[in-house]
């Protein structure tokens, strides 16, 4: 058995002029949970959307579980269980017909997929509710069967294209834990998302992409550590914020300020000894500080460190 | 196996959705029922299933005179010859006939004047009868007009014999006999009305009852409306792999252990049950809801098949060129309304069309396929419908080759 649940390797696709995916590598090791973290069109979907046999790459190659998705795609097709980013089922069927037809389409029949069924029905709390039209269904609930219908079948490998993505708090923790719960049970994760808090939570390794590149790989903390202990600062100003920002790039401890969403970011190595500074330099310009906030350095402080832009961008 | 199931489910879906359902197979219906009610189907006659309804007629006779030549004439208007096309009613007086007209009770009243006997026999008078309908109708007044007419074509034929009668007998010196007189109306009237004709014209159909002509009349122009709403339901169906698309249950579907083409086989596989579905239900319904005749089993078999493969072929065909949902509303609608037209399904019906037109209808696959039902109503038999049975799988099998090279070419 391959140690890598999931191998990229020099994976190119694009669209006519646009490269939606450049050259990109990457590994998901067996019985780890592995995010793809980047901004919206940051080429996220369009990776699994080859790892997953929907898309054939311009170059380069995807292995899961040992077998190429170019040169085995139903080999590799039966170890992986794709979580789509919209809901993907039949509105005008029940949850359990759903399952029922998805479950076929794995090639599970008979007792097998009623108990299947079962299982995964109640694993995702809907076994009162199978029998009502997905149609009636809230956003969170479907959302549920639809992860349900991609593990049927057991995969070894899940492959999970931002699930949740416009839900209600309270299912997006039902989705959360029960991600971790999959893995408890030895199940290999490939998670895309670009949310960092839900990265944070669920992965031991993350890869964060940008414009169709990996920009950076590792567990949070390597990743952390590639931008030094740097914290972050956001500071609410009058006036300018682009002028407050360029001056403030000045200031000795500054090592990048950005506008963002009005207010400037700053990151800086200390910052208990630059945050003075900003502030007599402000005091200098005429600028008047309405806010500061210090935050300890996370995935987004990396993103900002290494593209310049902040991850919801 | 798997396309099977891929095809149960959107049959199922299909079976499902009420305005498919609504479409596919109740607006058939609904056109033939409103077809055949205005053409006069709602009475039933006994043993003799749905048919054309007598037009309702009330008589009065004001002929005094001695011969009752209006006796004559109401006594043939209500008799057994006319049973099924005259529903005759005699009432006392004009005013009685036209309130009874006015309130609808009767579609005709046919007022036969005082004098009307003395007018007809009289060799320089002329004898008329008033023919009141309500102005809504038209078919009844027409019907009960020309067996009038023909009543009093006879009584013309008659008045010359009696006039011939006359002369002879003053020539020979003789008064005439008005017994005789009453025996020679009386003996003319009953050759006039068919017994002993000296010549007869035969044409098809003559001879077969009202009802069964009217029946394959309908046939006629349900047969063009099924084809219509089959090629209908052949693209509908076939727009479920855009509608897929759009839904993303497609791309679901890509990343399953199962080839695209076979993915593809199913979808295809689904189109063609459906419209087999609905072109079975449409024979079967019709034919015990309005009593239509489809012809020989082998032939309308032969012409059932045909119009599911080609209906099916067409539709993806059509359906493959379709970019979205939003497209599809008015490319099926406009698309298969203006090649149903060319195909003859809407004037099939129609004596005398122009030959242009009949060649253009063979240019498409529905003028194949309503051509093969129009053979089979005829009662041709299933070997005469080999050729157009042919044309019709060639159509389906050329048209659903381009449109799943189109469907690979975009989704595979």
């Amino acid at each position: 058995m391959p140690d890598n649940a999931i191998e990229v390797r020099d994976l190119t696709k694009a669209y006519r002029e646009v490269v939606a995916v450049g050259s990109i590598s990457f590994e998901v090791r067996r019985g780890e949970v592995f995010s793809l973290l980047g901004p919206n069109g940051a080429g996220k979907s369009t990776a699994i959307s080859v790892i997953s046999g929907l898309l054939q790459p311009d170059s380069g190659d995807a292995r899961v579980m040992g077998h190429s998705v170019t040169k085995e795609s139903m080999a590799a097709r039966r170890c992986m269980g794709v979580v789509p980013q919209e809901v993907a089922l039949y509105n005008d069927m029940s949850a359990r017909e759903n399952l029922v037809f998805w479950g076929r389409m794995y090639g599970l029949s008979g007792r097998n997929l009623e108990r299947r069924v079962d299982e995964m029905l109640k694993a995702v709390g809907l076994t009162d509710r199978q029998k009502g039209r997905v149609a009636t269904y809230s956003g969170g609930m479907k959302r549920r069967v639809n992860i349900a219908a991609a593990l049927l079948h057991t995969p070894q490998v899940v492959i999970m294209d931002e699930p949740t993505v416009g839900i209600d708090p309270q299912s997006r923790r039902h989705i959360l834990d029960y991600v971790k719960e999959l893995n408890r049970q030895g199940m290999s994760v490939l998670y895309t998302t670009h949310y960092m808090e839900e990265a944070e939570e669920l992965s031991n390794r993350i890869a964060i992409m940008d414009k169709g590149k990996v920009i950076a790989c590792g567990t949070r903390d390597e990743l952390v550590r590639l931008v030094g202990e740097q914290a972050r600062v956001d500071l609410a100003v009058t006036g300018e914020p682009e002028e407050a920002a360029e001056a403030w790039r000045k200031v000795a401890g500054v090592s990048r300020a950005t506008v963002e969403q009005g207010r400037v970011a700053v990151l800086a190595g200390d910052s208990n000894a630059v945050v003075p500074r900003l502030f007599e330099r402000a005091a200098q310009l005429g600028f008047r500080i309405g806010s500061v906030e210090i935050r300890e350095p996370n995935l987004e402080t990396v993103f900002l460190a290494l593209t310049g832009r902040a991850l919801r961008d | 196996m798997t396309e099977l199931h891929i095809a149960i489910k959107d049959l199922r879906g299909a079976l499902r959705s009420r305005f498919f359902i609504g479409v596919a197979v109740f607006v058939p219906l609904l056109v033939t029922a409103l077809f055949f009610f205005a053409f006069g189907g709602q009475v039933s006659q006994a043993g003799k299933g749905p048919g054309m309804a007598p037009v309702r007629t009330v008589v009065v006779n004001q002929d005094a005179g001695q011969l009752q030549l209006g006796r004559l004439v109401a006594n043939m208007l209500s008799g057994p010859q006319l049973r099924d096309i005259v529903s005759c009613t005699e009432v006392g007086d004009t005013v009685v006939a036209r309130r009874v007209l006015a309130r609808r009770q009767a579609d005709v009243a046919v007022i036969i004047p005082a004098g009307f006997s003395a007018a007809a026999l009289d060799s320089a008078g002329s004898a008329e009868v008033l023919v009141l309908a309500d102005p809504v109708k038209t078919i009844g007044p027409a019907v009960v007009q020309a067996v009038l007419q023909r009543l009093l074509d006879g009584l013309s034929g008659s008045k010359i014999l009696l006039n011939t009668y006359r002369s002879a007998a003053r020539a020979a010196g003789v008064v005439p006999d008005g017994r005789v007189i009453a025996g020679l109306m009386q003996q003319y009237q009953e050759a006039a009305q068919g017994g002993g004709a000296a010549v007869a014209v035969r044409a098809p159909g003559a001879g077969e009852d009202v009802s069964a002509m009217f029946r394959r009349m309908m046939a006629s122009i349900f047969s063009g409306l099924m084809v219509f709403f089959a090629f209908y339901t052949g693209a509908y169906t076939a727009l479920s792999l855009v509608r897929e698309h759009e839904d993303g249950t497609l791309a679901r579907l890509f990343t399953v252990p199962v080839g695209r083409a076979r993915i593809l086989g199913g979808k295809m596989l689904s189109v063609v049950g459906t419209v087999a579905i609905q072109a079975v239900v449409l024979v079967v319904a019709s034919t015990l809801l309005f009593g239509l005749r489809w012809g020989q089993a082998g032939s309308s078999a032969l012409a059932l098949v045909g119009t599911v493969v080609a209906s099916s072929g067409f539709g993806v065909m059509l359906a493959s060129f379709i970019k979205s949902t939003r497209q599809g509303g008015p490319v099926l609608g406009g698309g298969l309304s203006v090649a149903g037209m060319l195909g003859g399904l809407f004037t099939q019906a129609v004596p005398n069309m122009p030959a242009a037109l009949s060649k253009v209808a063979l240019a498409l696959p529905q003028g194949w396929v309503i051509r093969g039902w129009n053979m089979s109503i005829a009662g041709r038999s299933a070997t005469d419908m080999l050729v157009p049975f042919g044309v019709m799988l060639l159509w389906g099998a050329a048209c659903f080759a381009v449109g799943v090279l189109v469907f690979r070419r975009r989704f595979a």
